[in-house]
């Protein structure tokens, strides 16, 4: 008697009654899904909003042109939040967001926006996907954006630096944001955990500048190495969280800039969704 | 083409040809459909995240089993059910295992074993992984999965010489 082949006969292939699998299509979603909200976890005055194409079709409602904002009477020099608050009737232009990528992979800049800088096709973001990173005014305020597209999914962040915790540029800023969008798209890792949960340069040119193994509750796993930690990758600084196999990087001039700002900024952030 | 695309594209076309392999696995651990489904959502939303790396590597399917396994052990272990990445409308309520005329008796003595000897079981005997490859799926020592697996067969000896 052969018991892989018992085996094989008694594992049952799928419940008799039920619910059917989920297609390929809605499992391919939900992925994209916790991506995007992998990339927005945490968020002092960030703006990170997706946008998701199926075969070619925006799946929000996009008017070609949209009104300077003036519901709630925004008047130059508003702070952030209370443009926060000003609603906005483009889904991709929540609060103070200024810039995303369109369907065609047109840069769309929100109306009224001042483009004061603009910096395209960011070195260390590989073709084919498109990236660029803005210093524009509007209603007396200067924000940063920093934008990239993937064709089917893009993405669009947009801080104001006077409410950033750190006292970081413009090229800093967009260093951190480019080293984690090249993570993203090549899968690649600037650090790896080891048994004892530290962090480990996987790259060459990559500093751990702090670390520890106090993690969020999220991160924890029994008998499991976890991790948070501050890296410079060249010019950028990341926060790092690792735990269960998965690494997830964001900027540490926008969360962090040490360790404390990057724990709390990975209280949102479970490594096994 | 987009890379991305040709990327997503790929992501759907194992989703398409394994899922299913993939969730009688979950069940074969579980020993419970709702579970399963459970852990194959978790399991395909981690191989998404880790797609980039791990596409045409050869081991995106090994990878998602892993992960099966690792997140039932997770599951049991937890006194309380983690939130999980679900899919809207795709949660009815659904049996959870067969009916009892229709489950065979090796079925039922495979999910009363311990739980690390049902893994072993699973991976060892029914998939036919080496010992070597067993034991780095489940994360224990190749003896460790020697001994589990004598055990096992003891167990499940009983069952297989009624028949």
């Amino acid at each position: 008697m052969d018991l892989t082949d018992e085996l094989e006969r008694s594992i049952p292939t799928a419940p008799i009654a039920g619910p059917v699998l989920p297609s390929a299509a809605e499992r391919l979603q939900e992925g994209r899904r916790i991506r995007r909200r992998r990339r927005t976890v945490g968020g002092l005055g960030t703006l990170a909003v997706g946008v998701l194409v199926a075969g070619g079709v925006t799946l929000v409602d996009l008017p070609a042109q949209q009104d300077p904002p003036s519901a709630g009477g925004v008047e130059a020099g508003d702070t952030d939040d209370q443009l926060w608050r000003t609603m906005d009737p483009v889904p991709q232009l929540q609060g103070a967001g200024q810039a995303f990528y369109d369907t065609d992979g047109s840069l769309v800049v929100r109306d009224g926006a001042e483009v004061l800088k603009r910096l395209d096709d960011l070195p260390g973001v590989e073709p084919p996907v498109q990236s660029v990173a803005l210093v524009t005014r509007w209603h007396g305020n200067v924000y940063w954006t920093f934008a990239w597209n993937e064709g089917d999914d893009a993405t669009s962040s947009t801080v104001a630096p006077t409410e950033l915790p750190s006292s970081a540029t413009f090229g800093q800023w967009v260093a951190d944001m480019t080293a984690r969008t090249a993570a993203e798209q090549s899968g690649a890792r600037y650090v790896t955990l080891d048994a004892d949960g530290g962090l480990v340069p996987a790259q060459m040119g990559v500093v751990v500048l702090q670390q520890t193994t106090d993690v969020p509750a999220g991160m924890l796993r029994e008998g499991e190495p976890a991790a948070v930690g501050v890296i410079a990758v060249g010019d950028a600084e990341l926060c790092v969280g690792a735990a269960d196999g998965d690494v997830t990087y964001q900027s540490a001039r926008e969360h962090g800039p040490d360790l404390s700002g990057c724990r709390e900024m990975l209280e949102g952030w479970h490594p096994y969704a | 083409m987009r890379d991305e695309s040709a990327r997503d594209r790929d992501y759907v076309a194992f989703v398409e040809g394994r899922q299913a392999h993939l969730r009688r696995i979950a069940y074969a651990v579980t020993g419970d459909w709702h579970a399963a489904d459970d852990v194959l959502q978790t399991a395909l939303t981690k191989l998404y995240l880790a797609w980039p790396r791990l596409r045409g590597s050869g081991t995106e399917e090994a990878y998602a089993r892993r992960i099966i396994v690792t997140t039932d052990v997770d599951r049991r272990r937890r006194p309380w059910r983690r939130e999980r990445s679900g899919l809207d409308g795709l949660d009815a309520a659904a049996p959870t295992g067969l009916p009892t005329e229709e489950r065979s008796a090796l079925l039922d003595a495979l999910q009363a074993l311990p739980t690390m000897q049902r893994k072993v079981v699973v991976l060892r005997h029914w998939l036919g992984l080496s010992v070597a490859e067993t034991a780095a799926e489940l994360g224990i020592g190749e003896g460790t999965v020697k001994s589990h697996s004598h055990r096992a067969l003891e167990a499940l000896r009983g069952t297989l010489t009624s028949r």
